[in-house]
């Protein structure tokens, strides 16, 4: 019987001595280790040095043995075991479709041998064979993460921040009780939005400073306009031809064309203007962003009774739209492409806003969080350990 | 006077809070609770889900942070058995076991609960990505046994669990990543539904998730477990819990507006 088997029994004794005590020594260590580190809030000492270096210590070897139990042993241990012996088995010729099964557990040397490659580290000489189990790690770790952390982390939290508006035009249908959506352009109208992204795509690629600026870029943009111009008029014909002319349609196609054909002046004079004459015209973008309201109203005038189902409170219009305005400013406060000057810099001090919302929320629930822990322990000081001494006595 | 409230020694400021912590706790008062929305899809859905379906729950929360999920996971639990919904439970970390063990005892214990029928706790597994994605293939791969040992073909439960399929949802009872973790690997990968019940620490950087959809609900530290336990109509350590934070957070707010005040006076007079 070796050391460690001598003070198993030792150790096996003193709990079934100590049995019944056990909870109630636990309980005092508990609260002594407790008293001990909050003993800090007053000043440094030994007794908090002690407690913290045992949480430390206990915290890692408790941490190893359970990874020797819950890991080594079931996932390499066991199965190595398990195909050694059938081996042997196949090699004395009494195999079974078990020892055979087995058998596979011998691929599992691959693994435990590329992972035991991390100890080379201790060896001067073979440090350099550590190499090859991070470089497999960093692959599978990459070749696993990437994909999904894609998906999770930057197109689903990309849809979400337009998918509140996706209910806008949602019903359930009385007959099957599905949920439908009100807004279904025929193939005019899909055209008409197609043409429409293509010219904001035209039109947003002007902005890209990132690339070589050329004296093209600037009819490009001026074509991404003409396209998306082509696009609404292709919306509003299919609309027309859809569901009829009303009056409330009639101003609101007006305002829509003067708004996109008043925006689209302002942005044509903004790009052919040299820096000077921008300067002493720096009120034109604020007239362009008017002429974009006019052709929101405009939009909502024509399609407002077709795309509001009425699913949205007020509140939820509100959040969803803070949700884009908050991401745009954001980002836009991130953009580090572009000067932060006139609208920029005021956008990317929202930006900041929304950051210092963001933070303040976090730290204030760091501290309900930090809080929740103190209240734990003085329940448990309290409740359990006041309370068993009450008991013991009373 | 503001020069002493300025340089007032901060072993006041812990006096004060400790007094705010241990008098309600002696003395416990009942605040009213209002559900809010994420804990309230959370109760909807596991109230929607049929008898002898299956929830994974994961304590991925260590022994420093045990306070808000414990409370959680009891409520949680005690609303599955009285439903007759199987728990599985498990941890993506070493330091949790023993206590996950146990408190799953503890509970299924008062809820009449019975091992390998109504629940069951496989452990832990090394290495937190090949474990979630490994139980999305076949969860015997990663826990042939449970935590007692006991081959997972010898547990009646889980004699229809091959993997996620079979799961319900997924309830995360965490203090750090481990849910987007779940998010990423077990939800994308596998459509897995993931609730999440968390530390106040994580509760911001849960909530874009909740948006998209990618969780299905959640139970935000303190305030989560005592919602739950409103629903459920049994109050317990959440709500005894959140009931003497909420006299905490008075002074924590009264404090910063007396220190921005002081603050903001003191300027004045140096300028």
């Amino acid at each position: 019987m070796g050391v460690f088997g001598f003070l198993n029994d030792v150790l096996g004794f003193l709990l079934d001595f100590f049995g019944p005590w056990m909870d109630f020594f636990g309980l005092w260590v508990a609260a002594i280790l407790t008293l001990c580190i909050y003993s800090f809030l007053y000043k440094d000492n030994p007794f908090y040095r002690f407690a913290e270096h045992l949480f430390v210590g206990i915290s890692v070897g408790y941490g190893i043995v359970i990874a020797i139990h819950q890991g080594v042993i079931p996932l390499a241990w066991e199965p190595l075991a398990e195909a050694f012996d059938g081996l042997w088995i196949e090699i004395t010729g009494d195999v079974t479709p078990e020892s055979r099964q087995a058998l596979w557990g011998l691929f599992r040397i691959i693994p435990i041998f590329i992972g035991l490659l991390f100890f080379a580290r201790l060896s001067p000489t073979y440090t350099w064979l550590i190499r090859y189990p991070i470089a497999i790690l960093i692959g599978f770790g990459a070749g696993v993460t990437i994909p999904d952390v894609l998906q999770a982390n930057i197109f689903k939290q990309t849809q979400g921040t337009v998918a509140p508006f996706d209910r806008i035009d949602e019903i359930v249908d009385p007959t099957t009780l599905e949920t439908v959506h009100t807004f279904d352009p025929s193939f005019l109208g899909t055209a008409g939005a197609v043409l429409m992204v293509i010219g904001v795509l035209c039109t947003i690629s002007y902005f890209l400073f990132s690339v070589e600026q050329r004296e093209s870029y600037k009819w490009f943009s001026i074509f991404g306009i003409g396209l998306g111009v082509i696009g609404l008029t292709l919306l509003v014909v299919d609309n027309i031809i859809t569901d009829g002319l009303t009056l409330t349609k009639i101003v609101g196609f007006v305002l829509m064309f003067v708004g996109v054909l008043g925006g689209a002046i302002c942005t044509v004079l903004y790009f052919l203007s040299s820096v000077e004459q921008r300067n002493t015209f720096n009120w034109l973008p604020i007239i362009g962003v008017g002429f974009f309201i006019l052709f929101i109203i405009g939009f909502i005038g024509i399609y407002g009774n077709t795309i509001w189902s009425g699913n949205l409170t007020p509140w939820e219009v509100f959040s969803a739209v803070l949700i884009v305005v908050g991401v745009f400013c954001t980002l836009t406060y991130f953009f580090f492409s572009v000067e932060h000057s006139g609208a920029i810099r005021w956008t990317s001090k929202i930006g900041i806003a929304f950051l210092m919302i963001g933070f303040g929320a976090a730290f204030g629930n760091t501290v309900m969080g930090r809080l929740a822990l103190l209240i734990h322990r003085v329940g448990f000081l309290i409740n359990d350990w006041i309370g068993s001494i009450v008991a013991l006595f009373g | 006077m503001l020069e002493k409230f300025m340089d007032m020694d901060r072993r006041i400021i812990f006096l004060l809070v400790a007094l705010v912590v241990i008098i309600p706790t002696l003395i416990p008062v009942r605040l009213p609770i209002t559900v809010s929305e994420p804990t309230q899809k959370l109760y909807d859905y596991i109230e929607k889900l049929p008898s002898g379906s299956n929830i994974m729950i994961a304590f991925d929360y260590g022994p420093s942070s045990l306070a808000e999920p414990e409370p959680m996971a009891k409520a949680v639990m005690q609303h599955c058995f009285s439903r007759g919904i199987n728990v599985i439970g498990m941890t993506l970390l070493p330091s949790t076991v023993t206590l996950a063990d146990r408190l799953m005892k503890k509970i299924a214990d008062e809820n009449n609960a019975v091992y390998g029928q109504d629940y069951v706790f496989l452990g832990y597994r090394p290495g937190m990505l090949p474990v979630i994605l490994g139980m999305g293939t076949n969860i015997a791969n990663v826990f042939d046994k449970d935590y007692q040992d006991t081959p997972l073909s010898d547990i009646p439960m889980m004699a229809d669990v091959k993997n996620y399929d079979q799961i319900s949802l997924l309830l995360d009872l965490a203090s750090s990543s481990t849910t987007e973790a779940w998010i990423i690997y077990a939800n994308t990968k596998y459509d897995l539904q993931i609730a999440a019940g968390v530390t106040a620490v994580i509760i911001a950087q849960m909530y874009p998730y909740l948006q998209t959809g990618q969780l299905v609900g959640m139970m935000p530290g303190y305030l989560g477990a005592a919602e739950y336990e409103k629903l459920l109509n049994a109050p317990g350590d959440g709500t005894v819990g959140l009931n003497t934070a909420s006299f905490a957070h008075l002074l924590i707010i009264i404090l910063v507006i007396l220190g921005n005040i002081a603050f903001f006076m003191q300027r004045r007079e140096e300028a």
